[in-house]
């Protein structure tokens, strides 16, 4: 059986890219690298184990490390895109500040 | 009912004293002590992976002659979740904390040889409950698959080191990636 890792990194990204639809300009660009670096590591673990490099064990336990990888990266996707969406509305906030603070006759925002 | 208005009249006044000028805020304010303690255990495990790769001898790779290292990214972690922990808002940092401490466990698992088959979901809680065996023993309480002990003479396959730090380098970047993005644009 092959991987190709080309098509694994495709599924990987459409995954993160359903999960972060509305906040994705964001964080595209970090996504596209770590969807291709996730996408080689799990080539790498099955190929180790398909050539009994590795055991039962060791496979499962790097599987494991993996699904943490993968997870933290997209903890920082959703911190990255949380951030921005927070600089979104405080701009936007921002620029209305000075007009809505003159017309209700003190500092609301 | 004008009592009620009142009252809430009094409430939409102390949300507005509250609110007004406090900018929206979901996620943490930056850490300098969160991204440096990130950037030094990558290198350190970094080191760790080319002593591994790197060594004439097998004693050199076997984990008793690592023990230190495991040790010390026990305590690392550990510092940098109860900084981490004293931060408003920082629950996103806290999780990817508690990833880096279960895969440090991990890989002193896959050091001392101590998981045989698939891994249970016990295994998984265990590690997830006590984090990293620095010993040289097994011990099904850290997620190994039987308890065993002297397994000090077990190395780490050089093989295996490209996957495990293509596991932890995008784990402690995305750490540094979220801290970055935490400085909002000031830096």
């Amino acid at each position: 059986m092959t991987l190709d890792v080309a098509a694994l990194a495709s599924s990987i990204l459409g995954s993160f890219k359903a999960s972060f639809n509305t906040q994705w300009p964001e964080v595209e660009n970090y996504a596209i690298g770590e969807s291709q670096k996730l996408a080689h590591s799990l080539l790498q673990i099955t190929t180790l184990r398909l050539s009994n490099q590795i055991s039962t064990g060791e496979c499962s336990v790097l599987l494991e490390m993996q699904k943490n990888a993968t997870r933290n990266v997209l903890l920082a996707i959703e911190g990255i895109g949380l951030v921005a969406v927070e600089t979104a509305i405080n701009g936007a906030l921002a620029a209305v500040q000075s007009a809505v603070n003159g017309a209700i006759g003190f500092a609301l925002l | 009912m004008a009592y009620r208005r009142l009252i809430g009249a009094f409430a939409m006044l102390g949300f507005l004293g509250v609110a007004a000028c406090a900018p929206v805020q979901f996620v943490a304010r930056y850490d300098g002590q969160t991204d440096l303690a990130a950037q030094t255990m990558q290198r350190d495990i970094a080191t760790f992976f080319v002593k591994i790769t790197t060594s004439a001898s097998t004693a050199d790779t076997s984990f008793s002659a690592n023990q230190g290292f495991y040790q010390q990214q026990t305590v690392n972690i550990g510092a940098m979740q109860l900084r981490a922990a004293q931060i408003p808002k920082n629950d996103l940092t806290m999780q990817q904390l508690e990833l880096v401490k279960e895969n440090l466990a991990y890989l002193a698992l896959l050091h001392k040889h101590c998981v045989s088959g698939a891994l249970t979901d016990a295994q998984q809680a265990a590690v997830r409950q006590n984090g990293i065996d620095a010993s040289l023993d097994c011990h099904v309480s850290f997620g190994a698959s039987a308890d065993k002990t002297g397994q000090g003479n077990m190395t780490l396959e050089p093989f295996i080191i490209p996957i495990l730090s293509s596991q932890f380098d995008p784990s402690l970047g995305a750490i540094m990636k979220l801290e970055f993005a935490k400085k909002r644009g000031s830096n």
